[in-house]
């Protein structure tokens, strides 16, 4: 049996939370399969560190306008966090015969997750600031109003619910995007690579999850003391 | 045996923070003081009181500034809604610039509100100056985002008679918030976040001489403007301040270090809103006593 591009092996079913962290949603396969995606996806990634300058301006107790070589440090030090708690969870999580190619494919997911949701924020920001004079952010608008729905109260008044909810908006359209956008460039037609290896693809909510954590500790990083 | 003594000095830092109650019964000190104007006055009995009309007064950290309205006969039609803004920024001696700013009103439902609105509880009165100032567009040309809960936990929608609808407090369409909340000769491009100060190689040079050691915004309300009593809290340290215990918090920290405080002089500002017109109330350079 030969494995085409994006397709999985086969497992016998298994019950529950087991078998729906085992659907894989996110098409890492197809993206490394496919010569010209491997290359360009990753220089994508460099995107991040001007849309990161941008958004830690825009917060509130974000970053100062001048504060360039802040921004720079500050990208290595987030997408280095993002490596090494990928590379943790990786341990159990997806599971791999290889721990580089469990460590691999949630790397690739994870970033290119945060890269889409980073990019979504940022585009959040810049319409508003565009039709408003002021930028804000339109999911955190739309979910916790200043007087909140009494469901919402909760988690709008805490402290790190209330941005950990945002961002899981983000990173999971982010991820369900990365996952289009993949599956529609897997269909132009193009040389594959020789040296493939399928890799066990992460699920798409737990990539989400992740995600959104971390860019809450971001946030708090970047707006934090004084 | 030893092992319990290592286990209990490790965790003495932690249960041995200072507890600061600050309570007191502002029924009592308006009933104290009982005549129109500003006072300054002491929060527990015999609820000793001081005009505030240029004498030094001596400070003390559980004091409260009480500002006592005249009594108006109510006009024809409803009346707004007492609504006033008090800012505080205090030079004091031997302690750190201020980067965050004290940030309370009380609980309070109003005529727009929906429920009660919450206040910020404990040590998150202390809000982080850049947020505050970020919140009020304190640049304006570069405006940042709104920070939430200064608007569900300081700021509160009131009623505009005038105009037969509700406006919040930080509306930037209805106010100037810079000109209104804003804390004048700070400059926000003079402040870094801590990662910014981490990774910066030359540290920035401050444009400003002026610098605070105490920064305060407050709210008080009623349901009426006239012949009522509101109080405001006492300034306090809003700079770096030693820590209590590891897990002690801000406020208390800040509390903790103002009873050793030496303040010079405050700038008290105080303005009423009435709808969408900011009435400006009074605006004294407060000189304190030597301690």
């Amino acid at each position: 049996m030969s494995l085409q591009a994006g397709s999985a092996v086969r497992i016998a079913p298994r019950a529950g939370r087991r078998r729906w962290l085992e659907r894989r949603f996110l098409p890492i396969n197809k993206l490394l399969q496919t010569k010209w995606m491997q290359q360009v996806f990753p220089k994508l990634l460099w995107l991040v560190v001007p849309l990161q300058y941008y958004h830690a301006r825009q917060l509130p107790a974000g970053f100062n306008i001048d504060s360039y070589l802040p921004s720079a440090a500050l990208v290595v030090v987030l997408v280095a966090s993002m490596v090494c708690v990928a590379g943790i969870i990786a341990m159990l999580y997806p599971r791999s015969k290889y721990y580089y190619d469990a460590a691999r494919s949630l790397i690739s997911s994870m970033l290119g997750t945060w890269a889409f949701a980073l990019a979504l924020v940022c585009l959040s920001l810049e319409l508003t600031r565009w039709r408003y004079a002021r930028p804000s952010d339109v999911v955190e608008n739309f979910l916790c109003l200043p007087e909140p729905a009494f469901c919402m109260r909760a988690v709008c008044d805490s402290k790190w619910m209330h941005p950990l909810l945002v961002y899981s908006v983000y990173a999971l359209t982010g991820a369900v995007l990365l996952t289009m956008l993949i599956h529609g460039c897997a269909r132009i037609k193009a040389a594959r690579n020789e040296d493939f290896r399928p890799l066990q693809e992460p699920n798409l909510f737990v990539v989400a999850i992740v995600v959104a954590v971390l860019m809450t500790f971001f946030q708090w990083l970047i707006t934090t003391g004084g | 045996m030893r092992m319990k003594l290592f286990v209990a000095a490790l965790l003495l830092p932690v249960s041995a923070g200072p507890i600061v109650a600050q309570t007191f019964d502002e029924q009592a000190i308006c009933s104290a003081v009982n005549k129109p104007g500003l006072f300054y006055a002491r929060s527990q009995p015999p609820y000793q009181f001081w005009p505030v009309n240029g004498t030094p007064l001596a400070y003390d950290r559980d004091a409260r500034f009480v500002l006592i309205t005249t009594p108006v006969p109510s006009r024809q039609g409803r009346d707004y809604e007492g609504v006033w803004h008090v800012r505080s920024q205090t030079v004091a001696e031997l302690s750190k610039r201020a980067n965050k700013a004290y940030v309370y009103r009380p609980p309070v439902k109003t005529r727009c509100s929906r429920d009660v609105l919450p206040a910020f509880e404990g040590g998150d009165r202390l809000v982080t100056l850049t947020a505050y100032l970020d919140h009020h567009l304190s640049d304006p040309d570069h405006p940042r985002q709104k920070n939430y809960d200064l608007t569900r936990r300081f700021h509160m929608p009131i009623q505009d008679v005038a105009a037969n609808d509700c406006v919040w407090t930080d509306d930037d369409k209805a106010f100037d918030l810079k000109d209104t909340y804003g804390f004048s000769d700070i400059n926000r491009r003079d402040l870094d976040s801590a990662f910014e100060v981490a990774t910066t190689v030359v540290p920035r040079a401050y444009g400003l001489t002026v610098s605070y050691q105490g920064l305060s915004s407050q709210f008080a309300y009623r349901d009426t403007p006239n012949g009522v009593c509101v109080s405001f809290a006492s300034p306090i340290p809003t700079g770096p301040v030693p820590r209590g215990g590891w897990f002690s918090n801000a406020y208390d920290d800040a509390m903790q270090a103002a009873a050793a405080w030496k303040p010079k002089s405050t700038l008290l500002v105080i303005k009423r809103l009435e709808g969408r017109r900011v009435v400006p109330v009074t605006s004294k350079t407060i000189v304190w006593a030597d301690r």
